[in-house]
């Protein structure tokens, strides 16, 4: 097998993830805890081996004999390619930070490696219409991004000054999925029906709406999501807002988490997830819940629980309603299992993350819930499809609808 | 004499060594500078990078932080705190291993403070061998310090078994086992199980009369050995294998200057693997002894203030 003339460009990675690395002690906990590789028991795939591969690729690049001395021997095209499909087949779920005993910050170090494998173009090639949809029509199904409201469009009563109110309080920002996916068009919806009935001064960016970058940002093309988030960021800024709120956890996490770094400046008003701001209006008693007679079980999506931190506030809100009785899943909160919906693996292999689904959605039929709650538009799709394809008797629904249908 | 001319040439190699090993971790490490350092230009040398991450370090340790990151460095980078809530077995063959060889190497250095360190400030022996507490670390025959490295080598070893039966024995499938770990654990394995042989041909070398016979008295031993104040003190039996063992080998009646070459075999061999020890090191998954501590301390104080800082939003988060 001829070696390859690719050589890891280091700049793609920070001196602690470096550091890291050297710092793993291949304990293998996150073998253990890795949701794609429990289903495929690939080596490829595991944390553990990405690593370790990684390190032995910027060894044998940098280190010349003396790493061939040790037994580290620069790869082959196989190598890579092999390093491709076990670096695209992850989540990013960050369940391997959870357990690590060294905590290491994996979610950014995976898609650092990402960059680097977008550099040596190898990377599935579904990824290139993603960055041209989003570069070009600025969301990720490619439609006319003008069309953002379009999920009004069947509403009895559509709530007033959504289209960029100046001056409105809060911004609701929809996410590309809330937006332009007919399946959870009840997402953006339900809140936007929510903020109406409780007096909320809010509007929506419209069509100055542009995807957060997180899609690029996590198939290792962040260089592109620059551009989307000083568009943003300037939109809800010319506003006068004094906050933002997202459906949509991976939006809620870019603009908590990346856009601040992205920028270099504070970002000027709030950032929440519409679970803390019902939280808030539920505990405030400005939402009072009718009863729902249900056994309710919550996913926590990754984006929200692991890699933000928010347990409590959908939890807090699921159980102020009455009627409901709330059970837990087998794996929640920190160790929650992903759905299989996250990291653009999906795009990488679909019967993989079909599997993780599945995985979950028997987890929540377990618990005997007859509605499976998320706070995540890509979960509520992924756990639907999973309970559809694999005939559990279980529905999917987003917490914004859980809410909206209790303030019936 | 001999025995002085022995551990000068044993420290003039060991300075080299660990030189040579320190030029090693410098070379690995000058390539970790290739990578970003936030706030610095990609394209910076890589000594602004070094400079930066310095200051960075220093500002932890100038500041409040520094007390959550000493926290975190002593639960979870040296008791191992995560894994002995998951793992108890895990986390004890780990201490048995990491924390044992961790107190070898500090009675040694200290032994070589003493013994090599202190003479070269005027001190003598005597006066050496005087000093409260670590005086005593001037000879391995003093009984407490014979039963302590007897107790931590038995302790090393059991912790090896134990890590050697979970990795090829139970196949643990958690575990993956490359070719350099195997070679890790044999190089650990001979440090500790060598280590016991080099005391006992010490102790025969030491201890055998002219006749052969293993006969342990400390008159055999030069008041420049064994200062006449640690004479109280002196137990060579409380290391009670390598004695066992010692008496065993006694029996052939061989005479002290075949015990001493056979010890100054034994000495190098174990010197030699320790050192290739260290030099695989950083190649090798072990580098996490010394990195692993430092880096969960960091994150670990990182992931706390992540915390504490989640609803003040627009704040650039740190990102070293």
């Amino acid at each position: 097998m001829s070696k390859s003339d690719k050589k890891v460009n280091l700049s793609h990675f920070t001196l602690r993830q470096m550091m890291e690395m050297e710092a793993c002690t291949r304990c293998g906990e996150c073998i253990a805890a890795c949701p794609t590789f429990t289903e495929a028991q690939n080596e490829e795939i595991h944390p553990l081996s990405k690593i370790a591969r990684t390190k032995s690729f910027w060894k044998a690049d940098n280190l010349g004999w003396i790493a061939r001395l040790f037994g580290i021997q620069k790869a082959t095209e196989e190598d890579l390619a092999a390093f491709s499909r076990g670096v695209y087949r992850c989540t990013l779920c960050a369940r391997c930070h959870v357990v690590c005993p060294v905590q290491i910050d994996t979610r950014p170090l995976w898609i650092a490696m990402r960059e680097q494998l977008v550099d040596w173009k190898l990377y599935p090639e579904l990824f290139d219409m993603l960055r041209e949809r989003v570069t070009g029509q600025h969301n990720i199904s490619g439609d006319d991004n003008a069309n953002r409201l379009v999920w009004t469009q069947n509403m009895d009563h559509v709530p007033e000054g959504l289209d960029r109110k100046q001056d409105a309080e809060t911004v609701y920002f929809m996410g590309c999925v809330g937006a332009m996916y007919p399946r959870v068009y009840s997402v953006p919806q339900s809140l936007a029906q929510i903020l109406e009935r409780v007096g909320e001064s809010f509007t929506t960016l419209g069509g100055d709406e542009w995807c957060c970058g997180f899609p690029l940002q996590i198939a290792g093309l962040g260089h592109h999501a620059q551009a989307l988030a000083r568009h943003n960021v300037e939109a809800v800024r010319a506003i006068g807002a004094r906050r933002l709120v997202a459906t949509c956890p991976s939006c809620y996490h870019t603009w908590t988490h990346e856009y601040p770094r992205m920028l270099d400046e504070p970002l000027g008003f709030e950032v929440l997830h519409a679970t803390e701001l019902l939280a808030d209006l539920v505990e405030a008693g400005k939402i009072e819940p009718r009863p729902l007679e249900q056994v309710v079980t919550y996913h926590d999506p990754c984006d929200l629980g692991r890699t933000s931190g928010i347990y409590d506030a959908p939890r807090r809100i699921i159980q102020a309603i009455p009627g409901i009785q709330f059970v837990e899943m087998a794996d929640k909160r920190e160790m929650s299992l992903c759905c299989g919906g996250g990291g653009d693996a999906e795009m990488a292999d679909p019967e993989l993350t079909a599997a993780v689904g599945k995985r979950r959605i028997q987890q929540a039929q377990e618990t005997g819930a007859s509605l499976v709650v998320s706070a995540c538009q890509q979960c509520n799709r992924t756990l639907a499809e999973a309970a559809r394809k694999n005939r559990v008797r279980i529905r999917a629904m987003d917490i914004t609808e859980m809410v909206w249908q209790a303030m019936q | 004499m001999e025995q002085d001319a022995r551990l000068t040439v044993f420290w003039i190699v060991h300075l080299i060594m660990l030189g040579l090993f320190a030029l090693e971790v410098l070379f690995v490490a000058s390539v970790w500078l290739r990578s970003r350092v936030p706030g610095v230009p990609v394209k910076a040398s890589r000594w602004r990078k070094l400079f930066a991450a310095i200051g960075y370090v220093l500002g932890i340790i100038f500041s409040h932080r520094i007390w959550t990151l000493l926290r975190s460095f002593v639960m979870d980078g040296l008791v191992h705190r995560r894994i002995y809530q998951k793992h108890l077995r895990h986390w004890l063959a780990h201490h048995m291993v990491f924390g044992s060889f961790l107190w070898l190497g500090i009675i040694s250095t200290i032994t070589g403070v003493v013994v090599e360190f202190l003479p070269l400030f005027g001190m003598s022996p005597e006066q050496a061998a005087s000093l409260p507490v670590i005086g005593q670390l001037f000879h391995a025959d003093v009984w407490w310090v014979a039963l302590v490295n007897e107790l931590l080598g038995l302790v090393v070893l059991a912790g090896m078994i134990l890590i050697i039966y979970r990795r090829y024995v139970q196949k643990d499938p958690q575990l993956r086992t490359f070719p350099g770990d195997t070679i890790m654990i044999v190089l650990l394995t001979l440090v500790a199980a060598g280590g016991f042989l080099a005391e006992t041909f010490r102790l025969l070398a030491d201890y055998t009369t002219a006749a052969g016979v293993f006969a342990p008295d400390p008159s055999m031993l030069s008041p420049e050995e064994f200062p006449p104040v640690l004479l109280p003190a002196w137990g060579p039996q409380w290391g009670f294998l390598g004695y066992a063992l010692a008496w065993l080998l006694g029996l052939l009646k061989v005479s002290p200057e075949v015990w001493a070459v056979v010890r100054s075999v034994f000495f190098w061999l174990h010197f030699v693997v320790v050192t290739a020890l260290l030099y695989y090191l950083p190649f090798s998954r072990f580098i996490h002894i010394v990195m692993s501590p430092v880096i969960v301390a960091y994150n670990t104080m990182m992931d706390e203030e992540k915390a504490r800082h989640r609803r003040v939003h627009g704040v650039p988060q740190p990102t070293a």
